[in-house]
């Protein structure tokens, strides 16, 4: 054959070929996942590596992964509502099901699907059940936790042994009492930011002293704002203005702008901290390898019905778009992301709990996960202030922070709550 | 030669199509969401006709009331300090100085740093009330209680806002006021001074009304970017937004999107009432500058 017919003859071959290879590769299903990760977050690369197993296990599947970040709140409604393709999408459970719910799909008929990693248990048997069932829409699970958090008072124990506390308080009386100890051996005992988890401190303290969160949500929708002044709230207020009034917050914490407090328990200034569980990976630069992190649930206070087994935790959690046309698939990735393989690997190489049952909290965390494991009952963030944000985070907790730092008395607080709000709901008529 | 209709047309229609896709179909959709209750820009099948209700509440919610302070109170004080500070270096930079260009770069130099990082390091650094540059700047005065003065606490953050806002705009203000004032021709200054005029006589009778239009300009961009402020109150407030340092511009953006903690139930409505009455402000404003700014030709 002359050159000019191989020259044809091979064109012909590569062209039929590469054709082949292309509708091959387009015959994979393709799921379409929007993280709430950074790429450069160690839980992105713990989700790519639970992909990837995912994709060699699945070899007609192909996930394209993108790794929003927190942006994902605010551009995920908005991209769905457009008609966008979107699959699989993450974030806190709560938010989930409070501002996302409408999109997404039940989960209830994949539950018992067979976990990943766990011969003989199903899905659901490898969750935390806790965790699984604490935020529904109408009834129905929405979301998987996969990396929760528990909310607790993280404390430095050398401050504590150099101030002679044995044991960590589980009372109010002895918070108080241990305060005032750290305060004689020179230390700062408490301090929180001036725009971030102050609501935690409200929301556990209404928590303990009425058995729930009812109280509190039944005051966020009080339309004449007086529920502001019952006695839950008058004993709190009461409460927390004595821990300014002696000198247990922190000196500054009313200038603190994140990550302004939480650098000051690490650089060893301030002893104790209620934040969630990311406080020790987050501080670890700072804090060093030899700082040793203690953690106790938030005490018991005088008269009221919550117990100190009564854990503020809540999860980052995958779920299922409603609109979602490969919804089987999908479920089959959202596996692997909470496989035990994938849930020890956000615990070893992310430094973060691990919603799976068979997985144990390491490091500065083990006895945050002791305490969840061990937990009663689980309740949302700062109580679902968030349910009725206007009120909460716009009146309630900005006076909240004010009453924490000593600014305004207690009867100030109750005044000026319940004004406040009775304006905004009287601003909505 | 006469340009025909048909030219005409051909050349702005491009212009128009896209001021009409930029501007006025999303202002007009904007105020059609205005008079609802929704909870999404898109899908208004669940939406309920609230007349004005969305912007009465706006009015009447203490947050949004609190923006407009702030806004209002940046465009005054602030506004007179940025213009005050750009006079002063505009007349230190046209006294014939050595080492001008320098001194222009270095008064510009904050504008060309990205306003989060610049937010960074006031709150994080300057402000700092234990170990920050203000703290041992006035501990080495002596000034211990202004050393303590808590810069980010809810009271004050605004006015730690409005300073940091200020430090970064001199520059370009500087910049725009000195361009103005440099096509002014040196013989009018020199007769002046002839005459006996002083340097405030000069700014007053010369400089300032033949920088007129110049004013106008700068006065238009300042007012413009004060009714808009979004980024640095944001960035001033890490995680949560803090009360005392809201804007109208991050008020609206967390109704309409959402915020990690703070307002996230999403009222597309308010938001969009928020956004036409920031809308409405800067046409006013800048119609009342036109008009207290009215040209004037003056030969020379």
């Amino acid at each position: 054959m002359k050159a000019k017919q191989w020259l044809v003859v091979t064109s012909g071959v590569l062209a039929v070929t590469s054709g082949l290879v292309a509708s091959a590769q387009q015959a994979k299903t393709e799921i379409v996942y929007w993280s709430m990760w950074n790429q450069s977050e160690p839980e992105a690369i713990v989700v790519q590596k639970a992909v990837t197993a995912f994709e060699a296990a699945n070899p007609t599947v192909k996930v394209n992964l993108n790794f929003i970040g927190r942006d994902i709140r605010k551009l995920a409604p908005a991209a769905l509502d457009s008609g966008k393709t979107i699959d699989v999408i993450e974030n806190d459970s709560g938010w989930l099901a409070e501002n996302a719910g409408k999109y997404l799909l039940p989960l209830e008929g994949y539950l018992n699907q067979p976990a990943v990693g766990v011969p003989g248990k199903s899905v659901r048997q490898t969750i935390n059940k806790a965790l699984l069932e604490q935020y529904k829409v109408e009834g129905k699970i929405v979301s998987m936790p996969y990396q929760p958090f528990a909310v607790l008072f993280f404390y430095n124990k050398d401050h504590f042994q150099k101030a002679g506390i044995l044991k960590e308080p589980t009372t109010w009386a002895q918070l108080r009492s241990d305060s005032d100890k750290l305060k004689k051996a020179g230390f700062e005992p408490i301090t929180t930011e001036s725009d971030a988890f102050q609501d935690v401190i409200l929301g556990y303290y209404v928590q303990r002293a009425s058995g729930g969160c009812d109280v509190l949500q039944s005051a966020l929708n009080d339309k004449t704002g007086k529920a502001w002044s019952g006695p839950v709230f008058t004993q709190m207020a009461r409460d927390i203005a004595g821990l300014a009034s002696s000198g247990y917050i922190a000196k500054g914490t009313a200038a603190n702008k994140y990550p302004a407090g939480e650098q000051r328990v690490a650089l060893g200034e301030v002893s104790m901290y209620l934040n969630g569980t990311w406080l020790p990976k987050e501080v670890k630069g700072t804090a060093g390898p030899n700082f040793r992190w203690g953690s106790f649930p938030f005490p018991t206070v005088e008269g009221g019905k919550g117990k100190v087994n009564d854990v503020m935790t809540g999860a980052q959690a995958i779920a299922l778009v409603k609109s979602s046309k490969v919804p089987k698939e999908a479920f089959n990735l959202v596996r692997y992301i909470v496989s035990k393989d994938a849930q020890t690997n956000m615990v070893n190489d992310a430094g973060s709990p691990a919603a799976h049952t068979g997985v144990t909290w390491s490091g500065p965390i083990q006895e945050a996960g002791i305490a969840v494991g061990k937990a009663r009952r689980a309740f949302g963030w700062a109580c679902d202030i968030a349910k009725v944000s206007e009120v909460g985070y716009n009146i309630i907790i900005p006076a909240f922070g004010d009453l924490l730092v000593g600014k305004i008395s207690p009867d100030q607080y109750l005044e000026r709550t319940v004004n406040e709000s009775a304006q905004y709901w009287a601003s909505r008529k | 030669m006469k340009l025909s209709r048909s030219t005409f047309v051909l050349f702005l229609t491009p212009a128009v199509l896209l001021y009409a896709l930029i501007f006025l179909y999303p202002s007009l959709r904007t105020a059609f969401l205005s008079l609802f209750e929704v909870n999404s820009f898109s899908s208004t099948a669940e939406a309920q006709f609230r007349g004005f209700g969305n912007y009465r509440e706006l009015f009447t919610t203490v947050v949004f009331q609190r923006s407009l302070i702030n806004i209002a109170l940046t465009l005054l004080v602030g506004g007179m300090a940025v213009f005050g500070l750009s006079f002063l270096f505009t007349m230190f930079l046209t006294s014939g100085i050595r080492y001008k260009s320098f001194f222009r770069a270095a008064i510009f130099l904050p504008n060309v740093i990205n306003l989060v990082a610049v937010a960074t390091v006031w709150v994080q650094y300057i402000y700092n009330s234990r170990y920050g540059f203000l703290h041992g700047f006035f501990n080495a005065l002596g000034l211990t209680s202004l050393a303590e003065l808590e810069w980010t606490s809810n009271d004050l953050i605004f006015w730690a806002m409005l300073l940091t806002y200020i430090w970064v705009s001199v520059g370009v203000f500087t910049l725009i006021i000195l361009a103005g004032a440099e096509r002014i021709p040196v013989e009018l200054f020199e007769a002046a001074r002839l005459e006996g005029a002083n340097m405030f006589q000069i700014f007053w009778s010369i400089t300032l009304p033949l920088i007129r239009d110049v004013l106008r300009v700068a006065s238009v961009l300042w007012t413009i970017g004060v009714i808009n402020l979004f980024t640095l109150p944001i960035a001033f407030s890490p995680v949560g937004q803090t009360v005392g340092a809201y804007t109208p511009a991050v008020y609206l953006y967390e109704l309409a999107f959402g915020a990690s903690t703070g307002v996230n139930q999403i009222r597309v409505g308010k938001a969009a009432a928020a956004g036409m009455v920031l809308l409405l402000l800067v046409l006013a404003s800048s119609a009342l500058i036109n008009r207290l700014f009215r040209s004037e030709r003056y030969e020379y």
